[in-house]
């Protein structure tokens, strides 16, 4: 009330004067939303049935799964299912063109396991609760140096399209090296996460603005049947 | 100059306040209180309910059923009243991957925005995921250094918009961020972005002077502080002229308060940008009473 009383009295005291600058009085206020207000019902109501055909989704069952998958390194069944089935979208899709990709994800952003029996759409949104798309970079080839000495490090992270064997490294069907290294990633570790500075050498990044989450649901619905795949692809 | 005369002003009027107590008792709802509220929101991100009391970081805010129970309250008190978004409206909860922003936009029509620009994650179901889910907005976007002709999306946005909110005229237009690098090329096309200062100055010196504007605002997604490219919401501020006010978005900044920056000569500008998902909303009243006779003037803070 004392602002609004002082304001007043400026508001008056600056018309008695000519001038050929008007002042115009600023208040500012920044209101917070949280419980202390009330929801509105007619709102609560609008949205109401996108709630409920939102928790139908969750709740729909995509795929079945013969065994737990879960997280650990040097490889893992849930890193190699969502290492092998991002493949798999990004080859049907065409957005591979015939060249050789290996695959780097990040141990840490498989957030939850899937359990044996049925999968939902839920289940996968646990999973990769980021928004998180999936990146094509071409790397100088002997980036591959540096990616293995970042494994060793780590101990493992969810990895394709190569095999180490202790201090070998080969690309899987017995594809050569060559001066570009194609690799999938997401976006987090393609702009820097997890510290993978070998992504910083990249010539060329695409972002396909595909969610790596979506991938997944569509390569379970497709699949049905989901068998755990453990291949020695990381064996220190 | 004109910072030196209003200050002189200020003692004048102070001197009269210490020997006329009766001028502190104004009428309550005086006639001629010609003020606009603005109200604004930026990166909303398709948050739609409140957070869950386990949310490690903001238990219990934000809301869309709230912040419409709190415009309905402000609007019952204030006769003007513009609300405003500076973008990324979608794209944050699964309620966006599986409506695709319709739902976002259904509810910003309801909730009764009036006007707002494009982030880069509006960007995030495509052009033609953006005029679906546009079809249930009935509010207009501006788009100002977006050239969207060889697009599908061709005069479906503005440069600008005006807005006649009681006996004034309000400005407002929109900045966004560059795109290449930062949007999937696919879901924004040949869209081409276009260099955000030159483009404000030459557009708030339209609203200014020649619409005769008695508010310019600037709904800007380019970010408080650099980000991805240098262009940002502080750099805008000292680099244009004719702008009141810089509504901020993508960099989800908090600020306190709205700030006050001065102009490429002088003027004072405001800077404000209230977070993201809807957590709070920014308000600032602009009390407009002797503006019309004036093309510049001074925003005073109280």
């Amino acid at each position: 009330m004392k602002i609004v009383q002082i304001l007043w009295t400026l508001l008056v005291g600056a018309g008695l004067l000519a001038c050929s600058s008007a002042s115009v009085f600023v208040q500012t206020d920044k209101v917070e939303i949280n419980t202390a207000t009330l929801p509105d019902d007619s709102l609560q109501a609008f949205i109401a049935p996108f709630k409920k055909e939102l928790a139908a989704n969750m709740d729909r069952v995509i795929g079945y799964a013969t065994e737990d998958l879960l997280r650990d390194r040097p490889e893992s069944t849930l890193g190699n299912f969502v290492i092998d089935e991002t493949e798999n979208y990004l080859e049907e899709n065409n957005w591979l063109e015939g060249n050789h990709y290996i695959s780097i994800m990040n141990h840490g952003g498989l957030r939850s396991p899937i359990s044996k029996g049925n999968i939902t759409v839920g289940d996968i949104y646990k999973l990769m609760p980021f928004d998180n798309t999936v990146v094509l970079v071409k790397l100088p080839g002997k980036e591959i140096v540096s990616i293995f000495n970042y494994l060793k490090k780590s101990g493992g992270e969810p990895t394709g399209g190569f095999q180490i064997d202790g201090d070998m490294v080969s690309l899987m069907n017995d594809e050569p090296f060559g001066d570009t290294l194609y690799v999938i990633t997401t976006d987090y570790l393609a702009n820097g996460g997890d510290n993978m500075s070998f992504f910083k050498q990249s010539y060329e990044s695409t972002d396909t603005g595909i969610f790596l989450r979506e991938a997944l649901i569509k390569r379970v619905e497709a699949m049905d049947t989901l068998r755990p795949v453990l291949d020695n692809r990381i064996k220190w | 100059m004109e910072r030196r005369i209003f200050l002189q002003k200020s003692i004048v009027v102070g001197a009269g306040l210490a020997i006329s107590p009766n001028l502190l008792s104004f009428p309550k709802d005086p006639q001629g209180l010609n003020k606009i509220t603005i109200l604004h929101t930026n990166d909303t991100h398709s948050n739609i309910e409140t957070f869950p009391t386990t949310h490690a970081k903001y238990p219990n805010q934000g809301g869309v059923a709230r912040r419409y129970a709190k415009l309905k309250q402000i609007r019952s008190k204030e006769k003007n009243v513009l609300l405003l978004d500076a973008g990324d409206i979608f794209q944050g909860t699964p309620y966006f991957n599986k409506f695709q922003g319709e739902l976002e936009m259904k509810l910003m029509a309801h909730m009764g925005y009036d006007c707002a620009t494009m982030g880069n994650h509006d960007f995030d179901a495509g052009l033609d995921g953006f005029l679906n889910a546009y079809q249930y907005g009935d509010f207009p976007f501006v788009c100002s250094n977006y050239n969207f002709d060889n697009t599908i999306i061709k005069d479906v946005t503005k440069e600008y918009q005006i807005f006649n909110k009681g006996p004034f005229k309000v400005g407002v237009f929109g900045l966004g961020v560059g795109l290449q690098g930062l949007v999937a090329k696919a879901n924004y096309q040949d869209t081409e972005w276009l260099k955000p200062i030159p483009i404000a100055n030459r557009i708030a010196k339209h609203l200014r002077f020649e619409e005769e504007c008695d508010l310019v605002i600037c709904l800007s997604h380019l970010g408080y502080e650099p980000k991805q490219f240098v262009d940002n919401d502080q750099l805008l501020a000292s680099e244009t002229e004719n702008i009141d006010l810089i509504i901020g978005g993508h960099t989800h900044t908090f600020l306190p308060k709205p700030e006050v920056h001065l102009n490429k000569i002088g003027e004072k500008v405001l800077i404000n940008q209230v977070g993201w998902a809807g957590l709070a909303l920014g308000r600032i009243d602009f009390y407009l009473g002797e503006k019309k006779k004036n093309k510049r003037h001074d925003l005073v803070m109280v």
